[in-house]
């Protein structure tokens, strides 16, 4: 036992130690200070559940019949954990394609350490990341708002049935995170995951639209609903938390149901971890067809762009299309549930970039060591940052045509919100182009293998939510410039787009500039292991 | 145009304080095979990325071939860097297409030329596989075809034989012996496999701690060390200053 504490402590300081020289000792301030931005945003977000929570559950307090209506404290209860644990659940799902676990079992197979302490500590280290801190709070607050509520249970009952909650769908992502990686061995299988996942999210999402007049999670949860609801995990810890506060027997049937629940899927994942850490990836093979091309021959295009359009579309298309489809599915969300406005798919132009911010903040990161070719090959560095932001744009422009359709089906889409559309898409695509090359060039990211995902992304993910933001802030300022000064509205975007445009060749310029002028590190870091 | 494919003068190379190459004169002869030779960190690598134009030199001057590293030379060479210039999401017969026509070559002729080297380097049978499944020897092979694609004057080879099967290397030294012989070629080569550089190279030159200490012909250089027979002799004389006899560890019995 004091060895295995001892491997353990071993282990948290190995992480420790590395993260602390990546981010200080390489004077990764940027870095830092993006993180922090990101960290202030988390809390600042987190924050706003609190509150929400609080006064949802005041004015439900103030119309009893609103809280019968709704099912009762009870239900009430059991409908705010799981929308907090589902977006939870959402984001372990996006992170499948982002991140990976806390200590890579692979790394470890030469040294006597136990594999079940690699994954204990995975699963504990889950429940540390970012997106279950910003979560903590909001479920304190639940509790405590609902404990005011009449005929609700006690505060402590709830709190306590919410930790088995979160340790049960921590386990569940544990399960989640070991899939990921068997998929990450499995390109073709990754595909059609990816391809179900997406009609998965489509049929869902529509089936939630059946019922006339009612969205959302919390039309499960009605009166009406409950008697069914109750015997699923959500139930279970309502139920766990009624059970507690009475002091019944049935405290303890609930509370197991959730801890084997958590318990089974943590060493379903560890298993599912020792049987891939054996197996050798599957290697991918290219159609006969494909392989005997002689390569791409693009109108108008010099033979050297269309080979590097050619290199960095084969690069794309062969690194997996996980999240190129969860965009889709996480905007039919976000769109109907949360934001409609007047012109929908300006979130789809800002959304269709998102899909495609993985490759545009990294651009170096899968050319590994071959990145040196850039500076050895007679090719320019304008060139290749071009063709890699025009593979990009590409990828993305798919992405946004088929959000278009999703919402020409979900809703009346008029052509003019398809031209607005189309022209914010590509009037704000320089902005990402350039602060992905920036971004890639100063923070340049190895991922080897056939992995979509980096493995380290800490800082990154800060990136992610800085261009969140640009693309934000440059999709709507047309329209707000619009509603203002009285230009119509598509003049206003196709102002921004020619703008850009023009602005585009001297920032690709720029960019160039900047990779020849820190190539060395760049080179580094992309030399080093992941 | 002198007589040289590679000629620096005092070329230094600093990472803040340390010296990774400390003034060194190189004069490598065209046509020749020249090994360039050092134990590890010696700054092999660092002095062949000065001379491809990766790195820049904290000081001295670089020619080859009559030319300062630039796009023009980049056009004229060919390299095998330690990292090898692969891009894994490619099949073997797509990435030699792909850096040929980088070269400005035609789809028709890189198509071509690909399939040659492939056929060359018994690459054939694996063209639809992507090059993150090849295994290191392939790996090589596809890079050595990758940096000839182009028919460079200059070749740079960064431990080209490094986790080689010995059938593999056996391969790839006939296969560069041959183009050397052809006389078209100049062949810059590091290794650690001193009998492989023995029997290929006519030129070598020693580096030790970022200092040229000895450079010439193959034989002049071991007849200037005194009790040397061998390259091997030679080079152990010259850099190891009295390193190889190990100490035992006080904690193995």
């Amino acid at each position: 036992m004091t060895a295995t504490a001892a491997q353990a402590r071993a282990l948290i300081a190995l992480r420790i130690t590395l993260w602390w020289r990546r981010m200080v000792q390489g004077r990764q301030w940027v870095r830092i200070a993006v993180g922090g931005m990101a960290a202030l945003v988390g809390l600042l977000f987190s924050a706003s559940l609190c509150i929400l929570a609080w006064q949802s559950a005041r004015q439900l307090g103030r119309s009893p019949e609103t809280l019968r209506l709704r099912g009762g404290p009870l239900a009430l209860f059991a409908s705010w954990v799981t929308l907090a644990l589902a977006g939870r659940a959402w984001f372990g799902i996006v992170a499948m394609a982002q991140g990976q676990a806390f200590l890579d079992p692979r790394r470890f197979r030469g040294f006597p350490v136990s594999q079940r302490l690699l994954s204990a500590l995975n699963l504990v280290a889950l429940l540390f990341d970012p997106v279950w801190l910003i979560l903590y709070p909001p479920l304190i607050v639940i509790a405590l708002a609902v404990a005011g509520l009449p005929e609700a249970p006690a505060a402590w009952a709830m709190l306590c049935a919410e930790i088995m909650a979160v340790f049960c769908t921590a386990g569940i992502l544990h399960l989640a995170a070991a899939a990921a990686a068997l998929l990450d061995a499995r390109p073709l299988l990754r595909r059609g995951f990816s391809v179900l996942l997406l009609l998965a999210g489509i049929a869902g999402f529509q089936l939630s639209l059946s019922v006339p007049g009612q969205r959302g999670i919390e039309t499960l949860f009605t009166a009406d609903r409950w008697g069914l609801m109750r015997w699923s995990p959500p139930g279970w810890t309502a139920q766990a938390a009624q059970a507690l506060s009475r002091g019944q027997l049935a405290a303890a049937f609930w509370s197991l149901l959730l801890l084997l629940s958590g318990l089974f899927a943590s060493l379903a994942a560890h298993a599912l971890s020792q049987r891939e850490l054996s197996r050798p990836p599957e290697p991918v093979r290219v159609s006969v067809r494909a392989a005997r091309t002689s390569g791409w021959k693009l109108p108008l295009a010099p033979g050297s762009m269309s080979a590097l359009l050619e290199k960095e579309a084969k690069t794309a298309v062969r690194i997996g299309w996980l999240q190129l489809v969860i965009v889709p599915v996480a905007y039919l969300l976000l769109v109907h549930a949360v934001l409609p406005g007047p012109q929908p798919l300006l979130i789809a132009a800002v959304y269709a970039h998102l899909g495609v911010l993985e490759i545009s903040t990294n651009a170096f990161g899968r050319d590994v060591d071959a990145a040196r070719a850039w500076f050895l090959w007679p090719v320019t560095l304008r060139s290749v940052l071009f063709a890699k932001n025009a593979v990009a744009y590409l990828f993305s422009l798919a992405i946004f045509l088929m959000l278009a359709l999703v919402a020409a089906f979900s809703s009346d889409l008029e052509a003019g919100q398809l031209l607005v559309g189309l022209l914010a898409h590509a009037a704000i695509f320089p902005l990402l182009a350039t602060f992905g090359n920036a971004i890639s060039v100063w923070f340049p990211v190895p991922v080897r293998g056939a992995r979509l995902r980096r493995v380290r992304g800490t800082g990154p993910i800060g990136a992610r939510l800085t261009a969140m933001l640009l693309l934000a802030g440059a999709a709507w300022a047309p329209y707000a410039i619009a509603q203002v000064t009285g230009v119509h509205l598509y003049a206003a975007y196709a102002g921004e787009l020619v703008a850009l445009l023009i602005a585009y060749p001297a920032l690709l310029g720029a960019a160039a500039r900047l990779a020849a002028s820190r190539r060395e590190s760049l080179l580094g870091a992309l030399a080093r292991d992941e | 145009m002198t007589g040289f494919a590679i000629e620096t003068h005092s070329l230094t190379r600093r990472f803040g304080e340390q010296i990774a190459v400390d003034g060194i004169d190189l004069r490598v002869p065209r046509g020749s095979f020249y090994g360039f030779l050092g134990e590890n960190g010696a700054g092999k690598s660092t002095t062949i990325s000065m001379l491809t134009g990766v790195l820049a030199p904290s000081a001295g001057g670089v020619s080859v071939l009559g030319l300062a590293p630039g796009d023009e030379l980049k056009r004229r060479i060919g390299v095998v860097p330690d990292g090898l210039l692969l891009f894994d999401r490619l099949t073997g017969r797509e990435h030699l297409i792909f850096v040929g026509r980088l070269y400005g070559l035609s789809r028709e002729e890189s198509g071509r030329r690909a399939e040659e080297l492939l056929s060359t380097m018994e690459l054939s049978a694996d063209a639809r596989k992507l090059i993150a499944d090849y295994s290191f020897g392939m790996r090589k092979k596809l890079a050595l075809a990758a940096a000839l694609i182009h028919g460079p004057e200059l070749l740079f080879l960064d431990e080209p034989f490094e986790g080689v099967d010995a059938v593999a290397k056996a391969s790839l030294t006939a296969l560069l012996a041959d183009l050397v012989r052809r006389g078209h070629l100049t062949v810059f080569l590091t290794s650690h496999v001193l009998e492989v550089v023995e029997r290929l190279c006519d030129q070598v030159g020693v580096i030790h701690r970022g200092r040229l200490v000895a450079q010439g012909t193959l034989s002049g250089v071991v007849q200037a060390v005194p009790g040397a027979s061998t390259l091997t002799d030679a080079f152990v004389s010259l850099v190891g200053e009295g390193r190889g006899a190990t100490r035992a560890l006080s904690f193995l019995p």
